[in-house]
């Protein structure tokens, strides 16, 4: 294969796994703030989480990867909702203090898991060791389990959102909460659910990537950062928007790495992010 | 969108900034027995990302304050005083380094303060030369070091040239070891280190060639796509994190990279034998190695670092913390005085055979001052085993005409 087109292929490949990633973060941290009104500074911590509940299953506990991958997602969606209901339940609509409340929880979190974890890394046997060469492009089994993974979580969540009954109740609640109490939606059970929703994704998107990296108590910092530009670019609350964007993020990230030089790719989508808050504050696809 | 202060905003700012304190001040202190105290602190990662370096030092230190103290303290001009050791977390960032620092010095009264990441040291270094507070770098880098700035030094061994001792014995075991690719930080330290890494291959007869990752970077494989069509023979890390380096090696081994890599500490070893898998590091090299030690004060530290939080016989660089407060004892002895100037001219002066081997400051050629900790570049290979077994030293008089 002629070496410029492996070259563009490799960086689509790696920009669509990036961005797979980003987008289960992001989505769940849209939707919490769509329902909610609150920005969820602890969102990372909950990818972290994941990324640690999948390592104990599969290194402590000996079991398989993809029990691991479930456990990480309920064990995930659980303690989100524990926080919505315990804390963030309190911060309805107020931005300013809901963003502290987060700061210090996923200060506390981050520095529990230092405690509890200690601060050395932490490594995860995947399920594939297997890597692909295609005339050059080199395709890793573990990148196209988060992307198919992603696709189906993603589809499911669209699913739930527009055929199921707590679907339309969330979709209610986002848009009015006061109407959708008056239509009987118990706004605050939608309210964890959305928290669990969201927990659930990002504690999925930790377990799907701690066979790439190794596992620190503060590796929920960076994606969350990527996630706040995603949600910034897409406009806070739109879903649709947070997915668009998150792959076409990724892709940023991977073409910068691939034509120009890598240190670039994480300040570049930052400096997309200030373009965006200073010329168009409600995003691409943001109403507000 | 509502930004009115509420009770609630004020209940948790409040809390905010207690916990933020609470984080600040966590040190490990020897209390005063009611002699005179020399208070030295220490600004470090006890939290983060960069954690692992930060335990580890302050155990050393606490360690080394304990035994001066127990052995008589510090005799100055016919006065007994006691080190006074306090610890403050900057979490590997610069903005909670220089409020840490300023809290040691202008709260806690701290004249000594030594401080961890060679990107901190820059920042904090303004605040303590402003005070006449000496600052003692473990760190990377060389920016903050030189004639102006003659209360500064460094106790971190210089990594390009330990990157260098594990290369000539890369080349003296096959000399077809060619290309060297070069991982950094895209950092004002990641950059120096490159620069002079890149010296170092050339003098060597090995072609270097070089990439900038950000700290921030978790996902290796778009840099490594790019890198490895191209076979590097080795790859090294340069000053860049443990945690980054250990997921590049694991992305690597999963691309299909069939070389060594270099690497310069041992700080998460275990960490990245697991994730690379034994076979996957063996024959891999890092330098200095810190075996298992045979001085005296080598097996007082090897025996007692543990009594202390943080402390792990295993990190043995962090006995360079313990050796450093005895050349300060020593300097500050030869001073006679606590003036912080005289007792950095007098520090240059100094040397002591402490747990690491004999240990003084060296570098007044390069930098016009003896500032940089001189020692020799022990060079260990990774065994099938995963464990370290020296292999060569390499003296501090040859490591420095590189």
């Amino acid at each position: 294969m002629n070496p410029s087109i492996a070259s563009f292929l490799q960086m689509l490949f790696n920009g669509l796994s990036l961005g797979a990633t980003l987008a289960l973060i992001a989505v769940g941290l849209t939707m919490v703030f769509g329902v909610l009104h609150v920005v969820n500074f602890a969102h990372g911590v909950l990818f972290m989480f994941g990324a640690y509940t999948t390592y104990f299953v599969v290194e402590v506990l000996e079991q398989s990867y993809f029990a691991a991958l479930v456990a990480a997602t309920v064990t995930v969606a659980a303690i989100s909702a524990a926080l919505a209901a315990t804390v963030f339940r309190r911060f309805q609509g107020l931005l300013l203090e809901g963003a502290i409340a987060g700061i210090l929880l996923a200060l506390l979190l981050e520095n529990l898991a230092l405690v509890w974890f200690g601060a050395s890394p932490k490594n995860v046997a995947g399920p594939f060791t297997t890597v692909v060469a295609l005339g050059g492009v080199y395709l890793e089994a573990q990148r196209i389990l988060i992307i198919a993974i992603a696709v189906v979580l993603v589809t499911a969540l669209h699913l739930f959102v527009t055929r199921t009954r707590h679907g339309r109740a969330l979709r209610a609640t986002q848009q009015d909460p006061f109407a959708a109490r008056l239509q009987g939606i118990a706004v605050r059970r939608v309210m964890i659910m959305t928290f669990a929703i969201g927990g659930a994704l990002a504690g999925a998107a930790g377990a799907l990537v701690a066979p790439q990296q190794v596992l620190l108590p503060s590796m929920g910092q960076p994606p969350l950062l990527l996630a706040f530009v995603i949600v910034i670019v897409a406009g806070m609350g739109s879903v649709k928007g947070s997915l668009i964007v998150a792959v076409a993020i990724g892709l940023l990230q991977s073409a910068i790495s691939t034509y120009w030089v890598p240190e670039a790719a994480v300040w570049s989508s930052f400096a997309v992010a200030l373009c965006f808050l200073a010329l168009r504050p409600r995003g691409v696809f943001g109403n507000a | 969108m509502k930004l009115r202060p509420t009770r609630r905003a004020t209940i948790a700012v409040a809390a905010a900034t207690t916990i933020a304190l609470g984080m600040t001040g966590c040190g490990e202190g020897a209390s005063s027995d009611g002699a005179e105290s020399i208070k030295v602190g220490l600004v470090a990662a006890l939290s983060g990302p960069a954690a692992a370096f930060g335990g580890p030092q302050n155990a050393s230190m606490a360690a080394a304050v304990e035994r001066i103290n127990a052995s008589g303290g510090v005799k100055v001009d016919g006065k007994t005083y006691k080190f006074e050791f306090k610890s403050y977390d900057h979490a590997y960032d610069p903005t909670k380094a220089v409020t840490a620092a300023n809290q040691a010095i202008t709260k806690d009264g701290v004249s000594f303060l030594q401080v961890d990441g060679g990107s901190i040291v820059p920042a904090v270094q303004p605040v303590a030369e402003k005070r006449d507070v000496m600052v003692m770098a473990l760190a990377g880098g060389d920016q903050y070091l030189g004639k102006d700035h003659p209360t500064t030094f460094r106790l971190y061994y210089d990594i390009s040239r330990s990157f260098g001792a594990s290369l000539s014995y890369l080349k003296s075991k096959d000399a077809k070891v060619q290309k060297v690719l070069g991982i950094f930080t895209d950092d004002e330290v990641g950059r120096i280190i490159a620069k002079q890494s890149d010296g170092i291959t050339k003098s060597l007869g090995a072609t270097p060639s070089s990439v900038f990752i950000s700290r921030d970077a978790t996902d290796f494989a778009p840099v490594l796509n790019q890198v490895l069509p191209k076979s590097p023979d080795v790859i090294q890390f340069g000053g860049t994190p443990p945690s980054q380096y250990a997921g590049i090696v694991k992305t690597a081994r999963q691309l299909g990279y069939k070389g060594d890599f270099v690497f310069p500490d041992t700080v998460y070893l275990p960490a990245v034998v697991e994730a690379a898998g034994k076979e996957g590091v063996e024959g891999s090299v890092s330098s200095p190695f810190f075996g298992a030690f045979t001085s005296e004060e080598g097996k007082y530290w090897t025996d007692n670092i543990s009594k202390h939080k943080g402390g792990d016989p295993s990190q043995g660089w962090s006995a360079l913390a313990y050796d450093n407060l005895f050349l300060l004892k020593a300097a500050i002895e030869k001073a006679g005085t606590l003036d912080t100037k005289k007792v950095s001219a007098a520090m240059q002066e100094v040397s002591f055979d402490g747990a690491v081997g004999e240990v003084r400051y060296g570098g007044k050629d390069k930098y016009g001052l003896n500032q940089v900790i001189e020692m020799d570049f022990p060079v260990a290979e990774i065994q099938k085993d995963g464990t370290l077994k020296q292999v060569t030293v390499v003296p501090a008089a040859e490591a420095n005409r590189w």
